[in-house]
């Protein structure tokens, strides 16, 4: 079924299509379009999932992982603020082994308080032991899910997910979604493996340890099995094509195979990225881009093959570590150091807060790796005329009127 | 008979008792007197998830020379068992003092419990801390009192008391003749490379029911309680009230406890209205066996 | 939650079972062990306990379990949450005939660090939705797991390590202890109860009571602490039952609408009580008659409240 949908319907369809046992909710912008959706759902007979609201992201994500550990596929979804909220949990659900989905709609972070997208929230939950796959359209918000729960919940990984998509910009926008088939995905997925409890099964769960030797080997363990779900993207990705004739990669190579320059994006801004490059390729700029769908794991061997042989790179990041840079761009520097014939890196900070990154924006980055620049600091991405905007409100906001 | 000198070398020393037995205040005289003598020292307790009467210990580590130390150190030149019980669990090493009425092979036996008298198990501390001065160079008596003065809390006439068991204590160990040194077990150990394991297995979570009883601890206890079952009247009360779960009934609903586990808290001789359990001291109990 | 298959009529009905087995870690004497014991036998091993950060979080120690049931440590603030997902999903594969309903019990188990304070808003969720559930909150009056530093459900005069006695402040906590039975009565649980280790048949009877009720079925049970409260471990039980005896913890039930008191004070002089623990050592040393009188109108306050007052010889 082809629809019109947005980015949060398709989501919401993704879990509808997993037949989830248990949605856990709890509202927040840009968020709330997609437990809304699955509680008319639920409401209208559609899904079997049992709704609950919760009284916090906090408490939404403990349901969720209790959930999960009792034998219930669980779907849940948040945003920035919520998200953080929640933290704590994050940690000791990946230790828990409880393979969930959760959908993050990202928005920056306050303050300044804000509901336009950045990756400062999702970003924020790299160490936690969830896989984190980001979308970079409503299609992919819906794919993205069903191949969250694939990788979650292969036998070697079985770690929770985040699937990240941006707040309005994908989470509002409507876009053409195809809608696979509710067999294709029983048939895609299986069922959910973990053993409900039950009299003969009531484990002692979410332990404590005292023993130095033995915290390492459990949090190694979900290193280890990070690693492992590399091996599960590669056959659920291609299981995926198989089924449902779409095919995603942890890194989407985009004109990149003649290139010599590189730019570096996630999420829904790649599009925007795409664009120019297929611009600047006009005018014989040989120019491509690499977009992470995978940022945990992250893929360290496909990264270091898809830039093999390129003169430089540039790492667009909508996120900020202030004291250091972009988040992205490090981790790219330390994937690609020591390697052959690495090439030239550059790094700047784009869409913070939703801004939209343009063609002079990207021209600036290529010119940087062109002209060898020093990329000793990460490039802010800001134009005159934002400057302009900035000292217009700044003029108001201190002195009452320009 | 001082015999370690940290003016010579690193010094490294280990207090083991338990809960309740001033094993961290031990520590903290002893770190406090090798700091106003002028070394350079750091002393920290360890201690697991366990409450009162199970192990602890606490560490002094000290030199006249800069300290690159942390944690437990890998091996120890002074160990000082304060509680008897534990000499079974550790693996002491470099000189050995215990706390003891009888004579010990390769090791110092103070009888610290005939020092402190009538004083609470608290005012261990002090003997066991300034047992341990004795035997290093380059500490005096009054850096032991001054010590004790800054690092127990205890009102003027404890802490008088403190002070005097601790002088007769190092002038005690300063006349005894010096022990053997233990040497430090070689400990042979390689690193692995750690493999990908299952969830199944590597997972933090227990299956098995129960296994708490392989925590064994009937060995925190002092006194044992000892069930006259003339006396009883099967009342259930010392049942219902075990915090532990040690006490199992019999036919005629009468108690049987299982030392095993039995932490010595009392309780049940406390509720029981018909005197039928007695408190006894695990001395005693361990003098017959 | 399955109803119990027997009556508890005198202390030989007792359930031989044990469901917490020996060699924990907690201190000698500890009286919310006692109760967590005696809760156990009457619901039984067919539940799992949900539990937040404190001291019983240490029933479980990696590999070492103390219980015949089933376990989950959420995190501090978060219990009924996660008794909340338990339930949820047993529910939701039961309805959707994906599994058989085998009655089993989900019991949160914590700390009044998480039941007064920090768990308060998760509690009060749970029981707004109706969470079919056994709360179980040992009260020892303080954050015990950290060393005693005061709590909302720390008295008034209670010294902790928070509220410590000085030169400025002779009393300790200068606050009164927080209400937690009435906060949680205005969510209107299906049953709600305060119980004590030292009356075990009215803890079994009520835990029995609730077995028969769908919802929330809270319980707050004074958990006298040797460790913290500072007393020898085998005072346990007399402390305990001290604090029942002088009217200070008054054992009542809510269940249709009702509060019952299940054990009337003795009036017993609050003295007694007092003077027995090292948290009120300072207010003997010399006699602080003005903050023991305090204590005792709260407590002839509290019971004047419902028409109780001591008997004229035994005023305490």
């Amino acid at each position: 079924m082809n629809d019109l949908i947005t980015g949060n319907e398709a989501a919401a369809w993704g879990a509808r299509l997993a037949k989830v046992d248990y949605v856990p909710i709890y509202p927040i912008t840009p968020q709330t379009e997609i437990v809304e959706k699955i509680s008319k759902w639920a409401a209208d007979g559609l899904i079997n999932a049992r709704v609950t609201r919760m009284e916090s992201e906090h408490s939404m994500l403990t349901a969720a992982g209790a959930a999960a550990l009792a034998g219930a596929r669980v779907f849940t979804a948040t945003s920035s603020q919520g998200l953080l909220y929640a933290f704590e949990m994050l940690y000791n659900i990946s230790g828990w082994r409880a393979p969930l989905v959760m959908v993050n709609v990202s928005r920056g972070l306050a303050s300044p308080l804000t509901l336009l997208p950045d990756h400062n929230d999702v970003l924020a939950a790299r160490d936690s032991g969830f896989l984190q796959f980001h979308a970079e359209t409503c299609q992919e918000a819906l794919d993205s899910v069903l191949l969250a729960y694939r990788i979650a919940e292969d036998s070697r990984v079985m770690l929770p997910a985040i699937v990240n998509l941006d707040g309005f910009y994908l989470s509002f926008t409507r876009e053409r979604v195809d809608v696979p088939e509710q067999k294709d995905v029983d048939d895609f997925l299986g069922p959910y493996k973990v053993k409900p409890l039950s009299k003969e099964n009531l484990p002692s769960m979410g332990i404590t340890t005292l023993d130095p030797a033995v915290y390492s080997y459990f949090r190694y363990q979900v290193h280890e099995a990070q690693k492992q779900a590399i091996k599960a993207i590669d056959d659920a990705t291609k299981r995926f094509e198989k089924f449902f004739g779409r095919k995603l990669k942890a890194i989407e190579a985009y004109m990149a195979e003649d290139a010599d320059y590189l730019l570096i994006m996630t999420d829904s801004f790649s599009t925007i990225g795409k664009r120019a490059v297929k611009r600047m390729r006009e005018e014989n700029v040989k120019v491509g881009l690499l977009r992470l769908w995978a940022l945990r794991p992250f893929p360290i061997d496909d990264l270091v093959q898809a830039v093999k042989g390129k003169r430089g790179i540039a790492v667009f990041d909508q996120d900020l570590s202030p004291g250091l840079g972009g988040i992205i761009y490090q981790e790219i520097a330390g994937a690609l150091y020591g390697t052959d014939d690495a090439p030239k890196l550059a790094s700047f900070i784009g869409g913070l807060g939703g801004k939209i990154p343009t063609d002079l924006d990207f021209e600036y980055m290529v010119k940087v790796l062109k002209e060898n620049i020093p990329p000793n600091e990460p490039h802010l991405l800001m134009s005159k005329s934002d400057m302009e905007l900035v000292k217009k409100q700044r003029e108001i906001a201190l002195r009452g009127g320009v | 008979m001082a015999i370690l000198d940290p003016s010579k070398g690193i010094v490294r020393v280990v207090f083991y008792g338990r809960g309740g037995q001033g094993i961290k205040t031990a520590g903290r005289i002893l770190g406090r007197s090798l700091f106003t003598s002028g070394f350079n020292v750091q002393d920290f307790p360890i201690y697991g998830a366990e409450r009162r009467g199970a192990p602890v210990y606490s560490y002094v580590i000290t030199s006249s020379e800069e300290l690159l130390e942390r944690g437990p150190p890998e091996s120890v030149d002074l160990t000082v068992i304060v509680d008897k019980s534990l000499l079974n669990l550790v693996n002491p090493e470099g000189v050995l003092l215990v706390n003891s009425v009888f004579p010990l092979e390769n090791a110092m036996s103070v009888d610290m419990n005939s020092f402190i008298g009538k004083l609470g198990s608290y005012a261990l501390s002090a003997a066991a801390a300034s047992a341990s001065a004795a035997l290093i160079n380059g500490i005096g008596r009054n850096e032991v009192i001054e010590a004790i003065n800054k690092e127990v809390i205890a009102n003027q006439y404890l802490l008088k008391k403190e002070v005097e068991i601790a002088v007769s204590v190092f002038d005690y160990v300063k006349k005894l003749p010096t022990p053997k040194t233990i040497g430090a077990k070689p400990k042979k150990d390689e690193l692995v490379e750690l493999s990908f394991d299952g969830p199944d297995i590597s997972t933090p979570l227990i299956l098995a029911k129960g296994t708490s009883t392989l925590r064994k601890t009937g060995a925190w206890r002092l006194v044992r309680p000892v069930v006259n079952l003339e006396a009883c009247k099967a009342c259930y009360l010392c049942y219902l009230a075990c915090p532990e779960g040690v006490i199992k009934l019999n036919d005629e609903s009468k108690p049987i406890i299982s030392y095993d586990n039995c932490k010595g808290c009392m309780v049940c001789q406390e509720v029981c209205p018909f005197e039928a359990i007695k408190a006894k001291p695990e001395s005693e109990v361990s003098l017959i066996e | 939650m399955e109803p119990l298959s027997f009556k508890l009529n005198t202390v030989r009905d007792t359930p031989k079972d044990e469901h917490l087995y020996p060699g924990s870690s907690m201190c000698a004497g500890c009286g919310a062990q006692t109760m967590i014991r005696l809760f156990l036998k009457v619901i039984g091993k067919n539940s799992i306990v949900v539990n937040a950060a404190g001291c019983m979080t240490l029933l479980q120690t990696y590999p070492l379990s103390n219980l015949s049931t089933g376990w989950l440590y959420t995190a501090f603030a978060c219990a009924p949450a996660g008794a909340q997902g338990i339930r949820d999903a047993l529910d939701s594969l039961i309805d959707q005939g994906k599994i058989p309903d085998e009655k089993i019990n989900v019991l949160v188990l914590t700390g009044d660090g998480a039941a007064y304070d920090i768990g308060l808003q998760s509690t009060s969720a749970a029981m707004d939705r109706s969470l079919d559930f056994y709360y179980l909150c040992y009260d020892n009056e303080a954050y015990g797991n950290t060393g005693f530093q005061e709590s909302g459900a720390t008295p008034y005069a209670s010294k902790t390590a928070t509220t410590p006695v000085g030169r400025v402040n002779d009393i300790g906590t200068l606050k009164p202890k927080k209400d937690l039975f009435e906060i949680w009565r205005a969510h209107e649980p299906s049953y709600l109860a305060t119980i004590s280790p030292a009356y075990p048949m009215d803890l079994m009877k009520k835990v029995e009571e609730a077995s028969h009720l769908k919802g929330p079925k809270m319980f707050i049970g004074f958990a006298s602490c040797p460790t913290g409260m500072g007393f020898d471990p085998s005072l346990s039980m007399r402390v305990a039952r001290l604090a029942v005896e002088t009217g200070i913890w008054p054992l009542k039930k809510y269940a249709h609408h009702e509060i019952t008191h299940t054990i009337l004070p003795k009036f017993t002089p609050v003295e007694e009580y007092l003077k027995v623990q090292n948290r009120y050592s300072h207010l003997f040393n010399p006699k602080n008659e003005e903050a023991i009188s305090r204590i005792k109108e709260q407590v002839l306050l509290y019971w004047k409240k419902f028409g109780i007052v001591p008997k004229s010889n035994s005023h305490s």
